[in-house]
């Protein structure tokens, strides 16, 4: 079927369907990962649900990913939302550098309120 | 349902509709944000830093849904060391215990038992936190004999705390006698605190082992804010 398929006078249309067939669930999974966005700010929300679901056991990761958001308003945002589920549990050394990724108005409050969950346990 | 109402009333002030017109002003620069997103509540914290007065911060926090407690402890921190707000109304406007914390750190009051009420009173789970820094700053002041034994005396809010200041402050050579307490428990609290500071001067030094909490302690103020409002304020 294949030899058909190449030696067909519609050779270029079959590859191309072929192609097309080929790379669409490529393209899917690949949207799906927030670097393949192509609109800056739809990779930064992205990413900001990315951060939302590492565990508290892995602060470092969640300070390598907020990271890597350009937007500052949604990479405190993504390093708020992570400090209020895991704060409490987080270990306190390796969430602090969380602090630094915020917005310079706001960091001072963050590494506060990430004290003052350590004084509450 | 609750995100969209609150994402058009949103789009109301940012449009000049809203009730409050400076809030349209502090809530522009988050228009770019997805309407009921973490960013925008997000966004509207970092922009209440330029509010001006309580009711432009209560205007724009409201909109801030589960941000909006940080929203105006956000706002309360840049003002907490100042008396205008009063810290009475800081406290009012405060909605989280972080927040009330941050104000009696900064308006502490001399007198022990006032502020100590008022951490129990005010900060929730930091009580034991704010207590700590008040009587640290308590037993750096040398309090006399008198003061000793008006404290032993006076019983009230968080006791044992209070009984640990009293053994500290004398065994960093005040006057007094732990016997002083009726209460056996708190006179054997007192008793191995004053043991403790008596082998640990640096405790009694200022300049000593910082406290531990969300805030520097702050210095005493010569002119106590002698109360935080009557029972039911909060």
């Amino acid at each position: 079927m294949l030899r058909t398929l190449l030696h067909s006078r519609r050779r270029g249309w079959w590859l191309g369907l072929l192609a097309v067939g080929v790379s669409l669930p490529l393209g899917v999974r690949l949207a799906g990962d927030c670097e393949w966005r192509w609109w800056r700010f739809g990779r930064d929300l992205c990413l900001a649900e990315r951060v939302a679901g590492i565990p508290a056991d892995r602060p470092q990761d969640a300070v390598a990913l907020a990271g890597t958001i350009e937007d500052d308003i949604v990479r405190g945002a993504a390093v708020d939302r992570w400090l209020r589920a895991h704060r409490a549990s987080a270990a306190l050394p390796a969430a602090r550098p969380l602090c630094d990724l915020v917005p310079p108005s706001e960091r001072q409050a963050c590494g506060r309120r990430l004290e003052a969950a350590h004084l509450q346990r | 349902m609750r995100a969209t109402a609150r994402s058009g009333a949103l789009a109301a002030l940012i449009a000049g509709c809203g009730a409050e017109p400076p809030v349209p002003r502090l809530a522009e620069p988050c228009a770019a944000y997805p309407e009921g997103s973490d960013a925008l509540a997000y966004c509207l914290v970092t922009q209440v830093h330029r509010a001006a007065t309580v009711a432009e911060v209560e205007a724009l926090c409201a909109h801030a849904g589960d941000h909006e407690a940080a929203c105006r402890t956000a706002w309360v921190g840049d003002h907490a060391r100042g008396d205008d707000p009063s810290p009475e109304a800081l406290l009012r406007l405060c909605a989280e215990d972080v927040c009330r914390f941050d104000v009696l750190e900064a308006h502490p009051s001399a007198d022990l038992l006032v502020q100590v009420e008022a951490c129990a009173r005010w900060t929730g789970a930091l009580a034991p936190d704010c207590v700590g820094h008040a009587a640290q700053r308590w037993v750096r002041a040398r309090p006399s004999a008198a003061e000793i034994g008006r404290v032993v005396a006076a019983g009230g809010a968080e006791p044992a705390l209070v009984a640990v200041a009293v053994g500290q402050a004398l065994g960093c050579g005040g006057e007094g006698d732990c016997a002083g307490y009726a209460d056996p428990r708190l006179a054997r609290e007192c008793d191995v605190a004053r043991r403790q500071a008596a082998a640990t001067p640096s405790v009694c030094r200022v300049g000593g082992p910082p406290a531990l909490g969300p805030s520097a302690a702050a210095g005493v103020r010569s002119d106590p804010v002698p109360g935080y409002g009557g029972p039911g304020d909060r």
